[in-house]
C-alpha cells in the first residue's frame, strides 16, 4: 500500500527538517569555539523536533509540560530514561529509512531486552566521533599500523563501537587489523606475528580494544609481555559485561601497561554508549587520566538520583547526556551511570546500585543478575 | 498422643498464641506494635494493618492436613527468617513446628522485633507448653543430618546456606519472588483495583506474594481503566495506610521507573504510590517494591513471550474474578505458572494455611 500525498509530504518535510539539523550539527562539530552557534538555541530546536516526531521524547516532555518555545535553557528539558531504547523504537524516521541499528551488548539483561539506536544517516556519528577521537587518541602520533581488539563493523554491524573504531581507521587512512572476531575469538598467534613484526620495524602501532579483549589478551600472554614500540598507544573502552573474568580497572590498565611496555600517558580510555552519537575521552596524553573529557556539542550533568535534579560541584550523581549529535532520536540521555564533574571534566564511578534488596521480595537487581 | 496428633497440637497452640499478636489490647500485640513501628519501616498505620489483617490465627482440619502432610517429620527443625515481611515468622513457625517438636530459629540481622517477644510468648504459654515443644532462637546454624532447615530469604542467601548443610539434612528453600494480577477485560475492573490496592499496600508491597505487574486483557481502554481505578484506591490508602518512609536508593529506583513509564505510557504518582500504564509491552517492567504496580495490556495469545523471562520467580497470581472461573488471559498465564498459588484480588496477602506461601519448592 502507497502512503497518501499528504503524509508522503509530511514524511518528506521532517526529513528536509532533520537533514537541516543534521547539517547544523555537522557544522557545530567543525566548527571552532567563536564560530558556533548557541549550544542551546541548536539543542532546543532539535529538541523542538524530536518532540514532534519521535514518540517517547513527545511523551516524556507532555507528561512534564515542557514546551521548547518557552524554554530557555536545554537544561529544562527532561531527559529520556536510557532504558526506554529497550522497550520503545526511540526515532523521529520510520524502520524503512534506517540506514543502521545500533544495539546494546545485551550481555547484562539477556538478549530480549537489548537497547536499539537506529539511524537514518552516520554522517553526523562519523563526524563527532572521528573530530573528538582523534584529538585524544593520535595527536602528536602517526601510527604505522593499527590493531583493533574487536570484531569489525562488517562482521558486527549493530556495534556502535566497531563502526566507530572503523571510522577512526578510515579518516587515518589505515586499514586495521582485526584480532578479534566473532566466529574465533582473539587471534592471538597474529596479535603475536603482527607485534613480532612492528617491533623490527621499530614503527609505532595504535591498538584499540573492549576491557574484556584485553583480558582474553593477558589471559594468553600468561604473564608474558609483548612491548610494542616506541611511541605506541593503547584505547581501552567498555566494561565486561559477564563475557570474561572480571578485573578492576586500575589493575587491568596497569597489566596492559606491562605487557604491552605502555606507560599510562600511552593508555587512553573512552566511554561511550549505544543511547549516544558522541564519546568522552580521556585526555591521557596530555597527563589527565582517570578524568574524562567531553566534546563542546556533548554537555554531560551529574543529576540526583531521585529528583534528578543537578547536584552540587563536585558531588556525586546519575549522567544526564546533552548529545547534539542525537539529531533522530533523543537529545537527552538520563542513565543510572554515577559520575562526578570535577572542573568540566568526568570521573566515571559505574552503575548506582538498586534500591536495596528487601528479603524475599525479588529486587529488580536479581532480575539483571540473572539474565546475565 | 500420636506424633501425628503431637503436631496438630503444636501448630493448634501456635496460632493460639498467634491469635493474641493479632488482638488490640493484648499485652503480646501491643509489644509487637510497638517494635514492629520502631523498626519494621512500615507506618504506625501499616504496622496495624499486617498485625490484624495478616496473622494467621486459624487452620481448618483439612488445611492442617495439608500443613502435615507437607511438613513431614523430623527431629529437629531449622528456620531461616527474612525480615522484610514482619509476621511471616507465624506461618514459618507453625510450618516448622508442624515438623518437628523442636525448633531452632535463626531471625534475620535486620529483625523488625516480632520474633523475639513471639517466641517469648510462645515459651510462656500453658497449652503450648502442654504439647512438649521447644523452640529456641539462635545466631548460628548448626544443623545435623535428618533434619529440616526452612530457609527464606534471598535466592544467593538460600543457596549460601544450601552449601553449608551436612548430608542428609534437608532443605525447604524459599528464595526471592513475586506476584502478579491477572485481570480480564470484562472483570469488575474498579473491584479489581480495590483488591489489587489492597494486595499491594500489605507490607509496603515487600513480600513474595505481592502483586507488583498487572497484566489486562481486553485492550488499552481497559488497561487505562484498571490504571486509573488502581491510582485512586492506592490515593486513599495513601490517608489511610501510609507508605513507610523509603531510603534514598528506593526513592531514586521509583522516580526512574515514573520516568520511564512517563516516555512509554503513563505514570500516575501519588503521595505514596506510583502506576504505571505500559500501553504497547514488549516486556514487563518490574516496578521497585514501594508500592509500584506496573500495569500492561495483553492478550492471552500473546502472553508467553512476556511472563516467560519473570516465570521462575512469580510466587502468586491474583485473579479479577472467582478463582473457580478463571478467564482466558488467567488460563493462559496459569498454564505458564503450574506452581503458582491462586487468589482472588484482594486476598492474595491472606493465603490459606495450608502450606508455604510459595510453593515453587521445598
Amino acid at each position: 500500500m502507497s502512503a497518501s500525498p499528504e503524509s508522503a509530504a509530511q514524511s518528506a518535510a521532517m526529513l528536509a527538517e532533520s537533514d537541516a539539523l543534521h547539517a547544523r550539527v555537522r557544522r557545530y562539530v567543525a566548527s571552532s569555539e567563536g564560530d558556533r552557534e548557541r549550544f542551546d538555541e541548536l539543542a532546543l530546536a532539535i529538541a523542538a523536533f524530536q518532540i514532534e516526531h519521535v514518540e517517547p521524547v513527545r511523551r516524556l516532555t507532555s507528561a512534564r509540560g515542557f514546551d521548547p518555545r518557552r524554554a530557555r535553557s536545554v537544561a529544562e528539558l527532561p531527559a529520556l530514561p536510557v532504558d526506554a531504547f529497550k522497550l520503545r523504537r526511540v526515532a523521529a524516521h520510520p524502520p524503512e529509512f534506517d540506514l543502521r541499528v545500533f544495539r546494546t551488548s545485551g550481555t547484562t539483561q539477556g538478549s530480549e531486552r537489548r537497547g536499539e539506536h537506529a539511524f537514518r544517516t552516520l554522517d553526523t556519528y562519523r563526524a563527532a566521533s572521528i573530530a573528538w577521537g582523534l584529538e585524544h587518541l593520535t595527536r602528536g602520533m602517526r601510527p604505522a599500523r593499527l590493531f583493533v581488539l574487536a570484531p569489525s563493523s562488517i562482521e558486527l554491524p549493530d556495534s556502535s563501537l566497531s563502526f566507530m573504531i572503523d571510522a577512526m581507521a578510515e579518516a587515518l587512512g589505515m586499514s586495521p587489523r582485526h584480532l578479534v572476531s566473532l566466529e574465533r575469538g582473539l587471534d592471538f598467534e597474529a596479535f603475536e606475528a603482527e607485534a613480532a613484526a612492528c617491533a623490527d620495524a621499530g614503527e609505532p602501532v595504535l591498538v584499540l580494544g573492549t576491557s574484556f579483549a584485553y583480558v582474553y589478551l593477558l589471559d594468553a600472554l600468561d604473564g608474558r609481555s609483548r612491548p610494542l614500540p616506541s611511541g605506541s598507544r593503547a584505547m581501552i573502552t567498555g566494561g565486561f559485561k559477564g563475557r570474561t573474568r572480571e578485573v578492576p580497572e586500575a589493575e587491568l590498565r596497569r597489566e596492559i601497561a606491562r605487557a604491552l611496555g605502555l606507560d599510562a600517558a600511552q593508555l587512553v580510555g573512552e566511554y561511550g554508549m549505544t543511547e549516544l552519537s558522541s564519546q568522552l575521552w580521556e585526555p591521557s596524553i596530555e597527563g589527565g587520566a582517570g578524568r574524562y573529557r567531553t566534546p563542546a556539542w556533548l554537555r554531560v550533568e551529574a543529576v540526583e538520583p531521585d529528583t534528578l535534579e543537578p547536584v552540587a560541584p563536585g558531588e556525586v550523581g546519575l549522567a544526564r547526556f546533552v548529545d547534539l549529535a542525537n539529531v533522530d532520536s533523543a537529545i537527552a540521555v538520563q542513565t543510572v551511570d554515577r559520575i562526578r564533574v570535577v572542573e568540566g571534566e568526568v570521573e566515571l564511578l559505574g552503575r548506582a546500585p538498586g534500591a536495596p534488596p528487601r528479603g524475599c521480595s525479588l529486587a529488580i537487581d536479581d532480575l539483571l543478575r540473572a539474565g546475565s | 498422643m500420636s506424633d501425628r496428633e503431637l503436631a496438630s497440637a503444636r501448630v493448634r497452640a501456635l496460632l493460639g498464641v498467634a491469635a493474641k499478636l493479632a488482638t488490640p489490647g493484648d499485652p503480646l500485640h501491643e509489644r509487637v506494635r510497638e517494635a514492629l513501628m520502631r523498626q519494621s519501616g512500615l507506618s504506625p498505620e501499616g504496622v496495624v494493618l499486617a498485625l490484624t489483617e495478616h496473622v494467621e490465627t486459624t487452620i481448618s482440619d483439612a488445611q492442617l492436613d495439608a500443613v502435615l502432610a507437607w511438613a513431614g517429620t523430623s527431629p529437629r527443625c531449622h528456620v531461616v527468617l527474612a525480615a522484610n515481611v514482619p509476621v511471616a515468622a507465624v506461618r514459618a513457625l507453625a510450618l516448622a513446628l508442624a515438623a518437628a517438636p523442636e525448633v531452632a530459629l535463626k531471625p534475620s540481622r535486620r529483625d523488625p522485633g516480632l520474633t523475639l517477644p513471639f517466641v517469648e510468648a510462645l515459651r510462656d504459654d500453658e497449652r503450648f507448653g502442654a504439647t512438649g515443644a521447644r523452640v529456641e532462637i539462635v545466631h548460628e546454624l548448626v544443623v545435623e543430618p535428618g533434619e529440616q532447615v526452612h530457609a527464606y530469604g534471598r535466592d544467593e542467601t538460600v543457596r549460601a546456606i544450601a552449601a553449608s548443610l551436612p548430608e542428609g539434612a534437608r532443605l525447604r528453600p524459599h528464595g526471592a519472588g513475586l506476584s502478579i494480577a491477572v485481570v480480564e477485560g470484562d472483570d469488575d475492573l474498579e473491584l479489581a483495583a480495590a483488591g489489587l490496592a489492597r494486595d499491594v499496600v500489605a507490607f509496603d508491597q515487600r513480600g513474595c506474594l505481592s502483586p507488583r505487574i498487572a497484566l489486562v486483557a481486553g485492550g488499552i481502554d481497559e488497561a487505562e481503566r484498571l490504571t486509573r481505578a488502581l491510582h485512586l484506591e492506592l490515593g486513599r490508602y495513601d490517608a489511610r495506610v501510609p507508605r513507610g518512609a523509603l531510603d534514598p536508593a528506593a526513592q531514586a529506583a521509583l522516580g526512574q521507573y515514573a520516568s520511564l513509564l512517563e516516555a512509554i505510557g503513563r505514570a500516575m504518582r501519588g503521595r505514596g504510590h506510583v502506576v504505571g500504564l505500559d500501553l504497547a509491552p514488549v516486556r514487563l517492567e518490574l516496578a521497585p517494591e514501594a508500592r509500584a504496580v506496573h500495569v500492561a495490556s495483553a492478550a492471552a495469545h500473546e502472553l508467553a513471550p512476556l511472563l516467560k523471562p519473570l516465570a521462575r520467580w512469580i510466587t502468586a497470581v491474583g485473579l479479577g474474578r472467582s478463582v473457580e472461573a478463571p478467564g482466558p488471559l488467567a488460563r493462559s498465564a496459569l498454564r505458564l505458572l503450574p506452581k503458582a498459588r491462586v487468589a482472588r484480588l484482594g486476598e492474595l496477602q491472606r493465603p490459606p494455611l495450608d502450606g508455604p506461601v510459595d510453593l515453587r519448592g521445598g
